[in-house]
């Protein structure tokens, strides 16, 4: 007989729980005993005759983690020893026995938290055949926290844009939020990477809302590009970029990615190699028709977190030109701070696009520039 | 819009709403069926006002979330308008449930009218 066994035993009544965790019509799940002897309740079913529980011994740093979102519910349920205990409509406890194999059918989702704030704003889950800890080097967990950061700033400049061009200034500062997510954590030996939003009370300020269904909106167009044979024809070349930056890449340990969170409506959403190849693809026809040309002129506006900046005094084939907003990848980002740290005049090349911003494909600065 | 005498004294209260709103409610079947919008009054599992209503959330994702908490409650979340000529609705959050809404039915109302669209969860 475990510990949960003696405590509960068939024919007593069970008193009221000592805490409520979560309820919806009823208390769902429950603590009952104090310090030393807690035990968790979480009820799996009901049947005419009373509900079912899946009950396990619990601790207060159980219940921190799980009330903070550090783990999930199924992590707080999975302990040493479990019993399932069915009570009649007068609490009295009539069955106390073992799980069954048929019982572990009723358990939470993995990765579940306690509620539904507690869930990751957006997740990165890397998945292969050799992915294990201590057998893959560290940077492959590094890649994760990029790749998570950079599909989120790409679609988080797209909504940005989209909100400009709509005059929905009030959204701005929540989806600038999004381009640079505070950690939310890491589950333990899986390769996932959790990203959560930073700012607290919130949730009711005017512009809140609809900056998460503008950014949900262009997720889900970028995933669908991924999922659906049929989605979007001839989508805008950003959407495409966001769509690349949540493919995983196509050598290596990582052979696919599980995206999830709160942005992609909790959903877990696969995505191969093949997509990698498909969304190449259809980058590489769209820079094909790229229009590149070099410029020269100084980055007085540098953003970090995007990151790309405005050229301005900008002069193009010898003639003067208005100011150029660039993005750029990661790789020049140390180039491009430099000069506008020290206001250094530069020498780019560009690639201008359809729309939005030129991509930046290489910097220097002019020669003699330092010694000026 | 009458509610069964049967139920308590000044139920629903009379803060209720009936103002038309979306909210969800996960159900085991789809199309729902009567058994997936019963009442705890209905059931006879419990006799206070809110018993005589049926709970449902403010958003989908709450709803999402809560069949992921409970797999076995439902494979799928019913969109139903409530208040206008459904009946009476109040906010009725707990710590534990701030999305928790609580709907009055009428008597001469067919509950499942109210539901506007079902979705997979």
């Amino acid at each position: 007989m475990n510990p949960i066994q003696q405590l509960f035993q068939k024919g007593s009544t069970l008193p009221a729980p000592a805490e409520v965790l979560y309820e919806f019509e009823e208390p769902l799940i429950f603590v009952h005993g104090d310090v030393p002897v807690q035990s968790l309740w979480y009820k799996q079913t009901g049947t005419p005759s009373g509900p079912q529980y899946w009950v396990v011994p619990t601790s207060d740093p159980i219940l921190t983690r799980l009330k903070s979102g550090r783990i999930s519910m199924l992590d707080a349920l999975r302990q040493p020893w479990a019993s399932i205990i069915e009570i009649d409509r007068d609490q009295r406890i009539v069955r106390t026995e073992p799980p069954k194999e048929e019982d572990e059918e009723f358990l939470p989702n993995p990765g579940t938290m306690l509620y539904a704030e507690l869930q990751p704003w957006f997740s990165v889950r890397f998945l292969g055949e050799n992915l294990d800890p201590g057998a893959v080097p560290a940077s492959i967990a590094e890649l994760a926290f990029k790749m998570g950061r950079k599909s989120l700033r790409k679609a988080a400049e797209l909504a940005i844009a989209a909100a400009e061009t709509q005059n929905l200034k009030n959204q701005i500062p929540f989806l600038k939020s999004f381009q640079n997510l505070s950690f939310g954590g890491t589950r333990f030996a899986s390769f996932q990477v959790d990203f959560t939003l930073p700012i607290i009370g919130t949730s009711g300020q005017p512009g809140y809302q609809a900056a998460i269904e503008n950014i949900t909106g262009i997720l889900d167009q970028a995933t669908r590009l991924l999922t659906e044979e049929n989605a979007a024809p001839c989508p805008p070349e950003e959407l495409i970029e966001v769509g690349l930056a949540l493919c995983p890449p196509l050598h290596g340990v990582v052979e696919q990615v599980e995206l999830g969170g709160r942005l992609l409506s909790n959903r877990k959403i696969p995505i191969d190699r093949a997509k990698t190849r498909q969304m190449k693809n259809r980058a590489s026809s769209i820079r094909e028709n790229w229009r590149t040309f070099q410029a020269t002129g100084r980055i007085r506006d540098f953003d970090k977190d995007l990151p790309g900046f405005t050229l301005r005094e900008v002069i193009v084939n010898g003639a003067n030109h208005s100011d150029i907003d660039c993005e750029m990848d990661e790789e020049f980002y140390d180039d491009a701070y430099d000069c506008f740290h020290n206001d250094l005049p530069c020498e780019v090349s560009l690639a201008a696009r359809s729309s939005g911003k030129a991509k930046l494909l290489s910097i220097q600065q002019c020669a003699g520039a330092k010694d000026a | 819009m009458t509610f069964p005498t049967t139920w308590p004294q000044g139920c629903p209260p009379d803060d209720a709403s009936n103002e038309p709103i979306h909210a969800y409610r996960i159900s085991k079947s789809n199309p729902p069926e009567l058994s997936d919008f019963e009442t705890f009054w209905e059931s006879g599992r419990a006799k206070s006002c809110r018993a005589c209503g049926l709970s449902l959330l403010q958003s989908r994702e709450a709803a999402k979330h809560h069949i992921n908490l409970f797999p076995k409650a439902g494979h799928w979340i019913a969109d139903v308008l409530v208040g206008g000529g459904f009946g009476r609705w109040a906010n009725t959050p707990s710590k534990t449930q701030p999305l928790h809404l609580t709907w009055w039915v009428p008597e001469s109302i067919n509950r499942m009218d109210a539901i506007q669209e079902t979705f997979s969860a």
